[in-house]
């Protein structure tokens, strides 16, 4: 079953029939997409070349500092990372600056963070919330500040990261529920239907990864991940986190996206037999499995509604990555399990068939 | 050829945003495109794809735990003649519906799945202390014709990875017992059986030239060959092997030399030749560090951190200058 999927010349034919673009968009459009304008946008292995060799170098430059004996002065450090912040934000919002100089603004920038971390953990003595209101802070100055998707990209990610520590290490897990919410609030805003802000692209990548991250260390709170926790921050595992707030605003979430997306008022919706079952199938989901599951399952959906491959993908990614640590934490037997992802497969499997069926016969039956 | 009237190609979701963000269009305009695009039918396609993806692997891995659970219950014959039925039903599935159907092929790689499942429950029945190695040999082999068949990628990946596999094992468990070979042959051999499945990928992507182009698996088998070539000289130059390094360097340098040459004169590939440069920057930056760093000082690494961010510098003002518009021949098989 495939959607009729019209050229990109059909669609502007009827978007023209409907008054929303003028008799001249067609060649506009064809000359932009022939001009190679469309195209300037850096591709993919440029981004990961720039990054990765940007985190290299600067953890070579810490390496040099280290030797520096910069560590022992921490509040000299906190200062130096302040500068090679300053020096990167001048050198990457600096339109002449070559690849060398750019390469080297971005080495001064994730150095310069680290140095400031470390510094504000020196000065909180070692405290991770300390640390972790240090690199918001960061984070938040120099999102703008920084020209550069990677940058923006890490920032934000570094930011959370910090705060997933401080939950885990003095046993503030339930805060990690509001951290989710959080981040699923900032999810469906930036990918709201229309035309984001280029500002706001790293932000939206960002939060793609750093939710189903979270909801990881929420579903295997004091469980799989107790051991980790004990070896990293020796503490205290306390009680086991529940991780239901969780799936409740996951579901809670889904729901109101299938709500957005459908165009149709809510009580519209209710009352079709398709969306009651979406409803079941949701709610069966939040019991049975792991919230991720529902987050993965929200980011197909934003993924093929953004026609964004790179979210399916991580979608698909994280879907599976739940789904293993599904299996892993249900504390039955062998013969359980297998009826249980065996009679999921099927639910799916016919689910699938159905929709085909359904689509098959409303083509048949629509009048030629 | 396809046609080069960007009009006439299907019309994207992103390729609408975009437009709207170059102010080409309004985003008003863009929404209501989108919207076309994104309709109910559009909406029921994806989910019907989305949960037929997401249940076959499940009910696969619902039988294999159910046999995994009853496993020491059961007959050696019940255990042969429960996963051939497994492997026979999935060939059903496959032949129940029109070849090019999603559902028809993820039936036929099920099927493939459950050769080695078979060979294994074979192996563990009967057991006469055979290698590993030639389970993913025979696996291969046996669905050599399916794989040609199927003509599909999933199918040629899972039976590149077979024949990948079953070499390494073979290295492991026969070739290099009681024998000082270096480890360097192994990955040449990979490197040659990666080498020429690419080089197959390519010439038929070549002939089909009219159909739509997908990157991505030769460019995997071009990461898997680069990886094979890189990997023994690298492990030279850090210390990690002994062995003399004059072949390795001529195994590498031929690897990077032809890639370069493929994908920059014949075939225009920007990820492929990023890896080629890629690979000339690892062994650049490895052999810098071999030189300065063993007992360096802070001066020493602090050079040497400079001269990374410039070789950082140069790959990515290189990828640019060979990405540049106009900068192939054949800029429009750009992938």
């Amino acid at each position: 079953m495939k959607a009729d999927t019209p050229s990109l010349g059909t669609l502007l034919d009827e978007l023209e029939a409907a008054g929303l673009v003028d008799a001249t968009s067609r060649a506009r459009v064809a000359a932009h997409l022939d001009s190679g304008e469309a195209k300037t946008a850096t591709p993919l292995y440029l981004r990961l070349t720039i990054g990765l060799g940007a985190w290299l170098t600067g953890f070579c430059f810490l390496v040099v500092l280290g030797l520096g004996g910069i560590f022992d002065h921490r509040g000299a450090g906190g200062m130096l990372g302040g500068g090679m912040m300053g020096f990167a934000a001048l050198v990457l919002r600096w339109r002449e600056a070559g690849v060398f100089l750019r390469q080297l603004g971005f080495t001064m920038a994730v150095a310069g963070d680290l140095l400031l971390v470390f510094a504000a953990g020196d000065l909180a003595q070692g405290n991770l919330l300390g640390m972790a209101l240090a690199q918001t802070v960061i984070s938040l100055v120099a999102y703008p500040l920084l020209p550069s998707f990677g940058l923006r990209f890490a920032l934000p990610l570094a930011a959370v990261a910090m705060v997933v520590a401080w939950c885990q290490e003095g046993g503030h897990q339930p805060f990690l529920h509001l951290l989710a919410a959080l981040e699923w609030a900032m999810l469906l805003w930036l990918f709201r239907r229309g035309p984001r802000p280029a500002l706001l692209e790293p932000l939206a990548a960002a939060v793609a990864v750093m939710l189903p991250a979270t909801v990881v260390l929420i579903d295997l709170g004091g469980g799989l991940l107790g051991e980790w926790r004990r070896w990293l921050f020796g503490a205290d595992l306390g009680p086991a986190l529940s991780s239901l707030p969780t799936k409740v605003i996951s579901a809670g979430a889904l729901g109101w996206l299938a709500i957005r997306w459908s165009g149709r008022p809510a009580v519209w919706l209710i009352r079709q037999s398709w969306f009651l079952l979406v409803v079941v199938l949701m709610f069966g989901l939040a019991w049975l499995a792991m919230s991720g599951v529902l987050v993965a399952l929200g980011l197909l959906a934003l993924g093929f509604d953004e026609d964004a491959p790179v979210l399916s993908g991580l979608g698909w990614a994280f879907l599976a990555l739940f789904l293993g640590l599904d299996y892993y934490a249900l504390n039955t037997t062998l013969v359980v399990k297998s009826g249980l992802l065996a009679g999921t497969g099927t639910l799916a499997t016919l689910g699938s068939w159905a929709l085909r069926r359904r689509e098959q016969r409303s083509f048949t039956e629509e009048p030629t | 050829m396809a046609s080069m009237n960007p009009l006439d190609a299907a019309a994207r979701v992103r390729t609408l945003r975009a437009l709207a963000r170059a102010g080409v269009i309004s985003p008003v305009a863009a929404e209501a495109g989108a919207r076309r695009l994104r309709g109910d039918a559009a909406w029921r396609a994806w989910a019907a794809r989305t949960l037929l993806v997401v249940g076959t692997p499940l009910v696969l891995a619902g039988i294999l735990f159910f046999f995994a659970y009853n496993w020491s219950g059961l007959s050696r014959g019940a255990k042969l003649a429960l996963t051939q039925a497994g492997l026979i039903g999935c060939v059903v599935a496959a032949a129940a519906q029109r070849a090019d159907r999603l559902g028809a092929r993820l039936g036929l790689l099920a099927a493939m799945v459950m050769v080695g499942v078979c060979l294994a429950v074979f192996g563990q029945a009967y057991q006469t202390g055979a290698d590993a190695y030639e389970l993913f040999l025979g696996w291969a082999l046996l669905i050599t014709g399916w794989v040609i068949l199927a003509d599909w990628t999933g199918a040629w990946l899972l039976w590149l990875g077979l024949w990948n596999t079953a070499l390494v094992l073979y290295w492991n468990q026969v070739l290099s017992v009681g024998r000082a070979w270096a480890d360097g042959w192994l990955f040449t051999i990979l490197a040659v059986l990666n080498g020429v499945a690419l080089a197959i990928t390519e010439l038929n992507q070549r002939r089909h030239e009219s159909s739509p182009r997908r990157r991505w698996f030769p460019e995997l088998l071009w990461a898997a060959t680069l990886t094979a070539v890189t990997i023994p000289l690298f492990a030279v130059i850090t210390g990690l092997s002994h062995d003399p390094p004059i072949p390795w360097f001529g195994l590498w340098l031929m690897g990077v030399v032809s890639g370069y040459v493929v994908y920059r004169v014949f075939i225009f590939d920007m990820p492929a030749l990023a890896l080629t440069c890629g690979s000339v920057a690892v062994i650049v930056a490895a052999a810098l560090g071999r030189a300065m760093l063993p007992g360096g000082d802070v001066g020493i690494w602090l050079v040497y951190c400079l001269m990374l961010v410039g070789l950082v510098a140069a790959l990515v003002g290189v990828l640019r200058w060979l990405g540049r518009p106009g900068g192939s021949e054949h800029p429009g098989q750009s992938s």
